[in-house]
């Protein structure tokens, strides 16, 4: 996990459901992706400000914080954090694609939006737009 | 249930797949009991919050039909239409316990291969 930080690789999830939860720290780590998980908008932005993280993937409605309160509060104070060099990506998953909310996640400052359940094949392809290479791949 | 959804959402290992579909079982029940005590109790908004996270998962497994009416159920709790709410919680019965009889026939068999 430290090493993942290091290399500036670690993934931050915001999810407050239990079978979501699941779900998305098996593929993470099907995909070999270091995440560490919040359980609702409140404990990831408490994780934010102490932590590095590569990208965000948030759910959109979780109780306390949802995700738009969470991205327009990173994307606040994410200018006067220390060390950190450059605006991290954060994508939104949903489970229902209500008519406004794309618009209305990116207007809150995520750069992506993608539906739940999110395949393998979809996570895999967001993760490469917004991530840089993983450190074992086999390219010299 | 469709366990081909399923596949492609956390991979073909046999048994991670069986251990998704045992706890989704074990949550849409504990899930289904918290919408009857919301409904029970006049908190639409509770009912259309745990609606909300039962249609997600439900759509993860394949099951549409259980999705679908836990949108029902999320889009008439959300407006505080309690009356919508009671009807639906019948579909909603079937519908959930189609879904467990479905998944425990499958987890008793040995190969699904």
């Amino acid at each position: 996990m430290s090493e993942a930080r290091e290399r500036g690789e670690l993934i931050l999830v915001a999810e407050d459901d239990a079978i979501n939860r699941m779900v998305i720290a098996h593929q993470l780590a099907l995909l070999g992706r270091a995440a560490e998980i919040a359980g609702d908008g409140a404990e990831a932005l408490r994780m934010w400000r102490e932590g590095r993280y590569a990208l965000l993937l948030t759910d959109l409605h979780m109780p306390k914080l949802d995700g738009y309160a969470l991205t327009e509060a990173i994307r606040r104070e994410e200018a006067f954090k220390v060390g950190h060099a450059r605006r991290m990506p954060i994508v939104a998953l949903t489970a229902n694609a209500l008519r406004g909310e794309e618009e209305r996640a990116k207007a809150a400052g995520m750069e992506e939006y993608v539906t739940k359940p999110l395949q393998l094949e979809q996570l895999r392809k967001a993760l490469d737009r917004w991530l840089p290479a993983t450190g074992d791949s086999s390219a010299a | 249930m469709d366990p081909s959804v399923l596949r492609k959402i956390v991979g073909d290992d046999e048994a991670t797949v069986r251990q998704f579909l045992a706890f989704f079982r074990q949550t849409a029940q504990q899930q289904g009991a918290e919408i009857h005590a919301a409904c029970a109790a006049d908190d639409a908004r509770q009912a259309a919050a745990v609606a909300h996270k039962l249609q997600s998962s439900s759509r993860s497994v394949g099951a549409q039909a259980l999705a679908n009416i836990c949108a029902a159920i999320e889009s008439a709790g959300k407006i505080g239409d309690l009356a919508a709410l009671r009807d639906l919680l019948a579909a909603f019965d079937v519908e959930r316990q189609r879904e467990e009889s479905a998944i425990d026939s499958y987890l008793r068999k040995d190969d699904n291969s």
